[in-house]
Parts: structure tokens; sequence; C-alpha cells
């Protein structure tokens, strides 16, 4: 038996950091309480305030995926925050199995482009991820409105509006993602 | 050597220590009733569900809290319901549904706030953290939702620091000035907290990696996290509340009125 076989092996290092699951969960709970603020401070949910709030979600996501450049982060994510609104915001079920392959589909999709180093593989990662999470939610509007389809047409309004403000959130994320560069925050 | 997850001793009072309160039971139900809120279609049925969740949420809620909450509610039903009678202007078919149509949806989320405020104001972080180390998630899922129910009210409070700081400046944070430069407010508002964020998410994880988090060590809960008789009650309960919605939906006499 070789001697070194006698010492303690080295414990496996697991995929996952604390650091990077602790980055997971105070950007989810950050983009969760920065809704709550702009319903409030919109005086409601109207249509500015609620394509604020899908703006200020999408920076937030783009910060994170430059912060923990890590395959699986923005699936981690999406599981994170819809486990959190299921159990404790009444969010549904029918949800999830469909966020859950966006996000894979679209931490694939960054990979793909180049990976999470590269800000523009990350923009259109989480471009593609609004858009598939707004269709999800546009098949689950359905659902809830099926009594009378011709209703249907309000919560598409307010999905489109809120897509309009991920788009803008990917112009925004840009920006800031140059300010926290220039403030050593991110290394991207 | 297994990891405490003991929080501090600030959070050590008495009444935090009487535990119970079925929190685990509440989630699964919320989880239940997720799905079986948009299965249904019968007013009757999601009527039956939603005077149950509020007797729940009555449960645990100060009713003046719960007051507001439904009037809030019940404000944006009546908004819908203008809303509606602005599109039956230009759809004849709409004006003939009648307002029971808007009824529907609306019972739903009816039945979700209730239960959702029934969870979410009727147990403390604590009793929460406990719940969820008993649904046993791993440590990639369990983590990130722990840091998410412990910093929601640290970032509240530094919310209102900065915006005691804006409004030193002569910044007013209001829907006028919200409306009038959406960029600049919400700038001014979430950049400083996105500082704070990333520094509170750093010595968080400094103090995770130093108590040996992540290195393969096992979690060991404060407070045990055991299901009660009372949660056998409320979910046995629960049970028998679904089926009496099923019931009404398809098998009673006055669901054919619907």
């Amino acid at each position: 038996m070789p001697p070194s076989a006698t010492l303690n092996p080295a414990p496996r290092r697991p995929y996952w950091q604390p650091r990077e699951l602790i980055l997971v969960g105070a950007f989810a709970a950050l983009t969760k309480v920065a809704g709550v603020v702009i319903a409030l401070a919109g005086g409601g949910m109207n249509p500015l305030s609620l394509a604020l709030k899908n703006a200020v979600a999408t920076v937030l996501l783009v910060v994170l995926l430059l912060k923990a450049p890590k395959f699986g982060v923005l699936t981690l994510y999406v599981v994170s925050q819809s486990i959190f609104s299921l159990l404790l915001l009444g969010g549904s079920l029918m949800l999830l199995p469909g966020l859950l392959p966006a996000g894979i589909l679209c931490d694939l999709l960054i990979r793909g482009l180049g990976g999470y180093q590269k800000v523009w593989a990350v923009l259109v990662g989480v471009g593609v991820f609004d858009l598939l999470s707004k269709a999800i939610a546009l098949g689950f509007s359905f659902l809830a409105f099926r009594e009378d389809p011709r209703l249907f047409i309000m919560p598409a309004i307010f999905i489109g509006l809120g897509y309009l403000g991920s788009l803008l959130g990917l112009a925004g994320g840009l920006k800031f993602v140059k300010e926290l560069r220039h403030a050593g925050l991110i290394r991207a | 050597m297994p990891v405490s997850s003991a929080p501090s001793p600030a959070l050590l009072d008495p009444r935090s220590l009487a535990g119970g309160r079925e929190v685990r039971a509440r989630m699964l139900i919320c989880l239940a009733a997720s799905l079986v809120v948009v299965w249904l279609k019968s007013p009757l049925a999601l009527g039956w569900l939603a005077a149950w969740a509020t007797l729940l949420a009555l449960s645990t809620t100060p009713l003046r809290l719960l007051a507001k909450v439904y009037a809030l509610a019940a404000g944006l039903f009546l908004l819908s319901l203008g809303c509606g009678w602005v599109l039956a202007q230009w759809s004849p078919a709409l004006r003939q549904s009648g307002w029971t149509v808007f009824l529907t949806p609306f019972l739903r989320v009816a039945v979700l706030l209730g239960l959702t405020l029934s969870v979410a104001l009727g147990a403390r972080p604590t009793e929460l953290l406990a719940a969820l180390k008993g649904l046993r998630l791993p440590l990639f899922i369990h983590l990130p939702l722990v840091v998410m129910i412990r910093l929601v009210p640290s970032l509240i409070s530094d919310l209102r620091q900065i915006a005691d700081s804006l409004r030193l400046k002569g910044v007013r944070l209001n829907p006028l000035s919200l409306m009038a430069s959406p960029l600049l407010t919400s700038r001014l508002l979430f950049a400083p907290l996105v500082f704070r964020v990333l520094r509170s998410a750093e010595e968080l994880a400094v103090a995770a990696e130093l108590k040996g988090l992540g290195q393969g060590a096992r979690l060991s809960a404060w407070r045990g996290a055991r299901a009660g008789w009372r949660d056998g009650l409320l979910l046995g309960l629960a049970l028998l509340i679904l089926a009496g919605s099923f019931w009404l939906e398809n098998g009673a006499p006055a669901a054919r009125a619907w």
C-alpha cells in the first residue's frame, strides 16, 4: 500500500460551492423584494411598474450569471424561485415543469455560445429564457381563463408588456455590468 | 462533524420555541391547492375552497392585516370588472356572459391568497427553516431557499435605509416620481442595493465555508422538524375539503345551476 493511501484523502469537492448557492439565493430574494417594492412605489401593478419590475428582474439575472459563471446557475435560480413561490407565495406547480426545461435549455445555449464569461452569450441566454418563461406564463394564463377565452386578452397584454420590460432589462443589464466591472465586482 | 444551522441568539425568543403551527402541512396544502384550483371551474367549488382558505388564514394572520389584504383583492376584482365592462362595449358576447365569468379567475386567486397568507404570515423564519429542513431537499436547493427566507427582512431594512438617504438628498420615492423618471428612480434605489447584496452574500459565504458547509459535512437542524399530530389533522381536514370541492364541481345538485 503506498504511504499516501494511509493519509486521509482529500474530500471530493462538490459541484456547487456555498458561495454560488448563497449568491443564487440572495439574488432570488432581491428579485422578489424588488418586484414588491416597484409594485408599491408605482401605486399598484400598472403597465409601467409591470415593465419596470421585469426589467429589474432581467438586470439582476444578468448580473447573477456573470457573478457566478457556472453551468446550471440559471436552472438553479429558476428552481429556487419556483419552489419559494410554490411554498410561500401561492405560486403554481404547473409552471415548474415548463420553467425547468427552459432553464436547462438556456444554460446549454449560454455554454454553446461561448460560456458565462462572454457578456453577449449571457444576454442571449437570458433573452431566450425571458421569452420562454413568458410563453409558459401565457399558457398558464390560458388555463386560468379558459372559461371565457376572450378574457385571455388581458393577461396576454400584461405578459407582453412584461416582455417589453425584459428587453429593456437586457439593455440595462449590459450597462450595469459595465459599472460592476469597473467597480471590480465582475470579472467577465 | 455536523454543521450547525443554529440561528443567532437574537432569534432565540421563547415564542419561536413554541413551535408547531403545522408549517409543513400548510406548505403541502398550498402545493396541492395550486394544482386543484386550475382544474376546478365551478364558482361554487372554488368559493367553498376560498372560504376554507380564509378560515385557515384567520387562524394565523391578524384580522386587521387580513382585512386589508382582502380589501385590496376585492379592489382588484372590481378593477377587473371595470376592465371587463370596457371590453364588453366592443364584445356583445362578453356582455351576455355576465359578471360571473370574472368570478372564477378571481376565486382561484382568492384561494391561493388565503393559503399563502396562512403560511407566509403565520410562521416565523425559524419555523419556516425547520419546515424546509424537514422536506429533506438537497443542499443545492435547500441553501438558496434558506438564504432567500433569511435575506428578505434584511433587504427590506436595507431598502428603508436607501430610501431615507435618498430623501435626505431631496429625491422623493412615490408613484409620481416613478412615473416621471422610472429608470432614474429604479437605478437610485436598486444600484446601491445590488452592491449591498453582493457584500452580504460574500460575508455569508465566508461564514458558511468557515463552518465547513459544502465540504461534505452533514447539516444538523437546530429545531426538530418532525410532523406532529396537528399536521396530520390539518392534512386530513384538507383532504376532506378538497374532496368536498370535487363533489361540488361534479356531483352536487347545486353545481348544475352554475
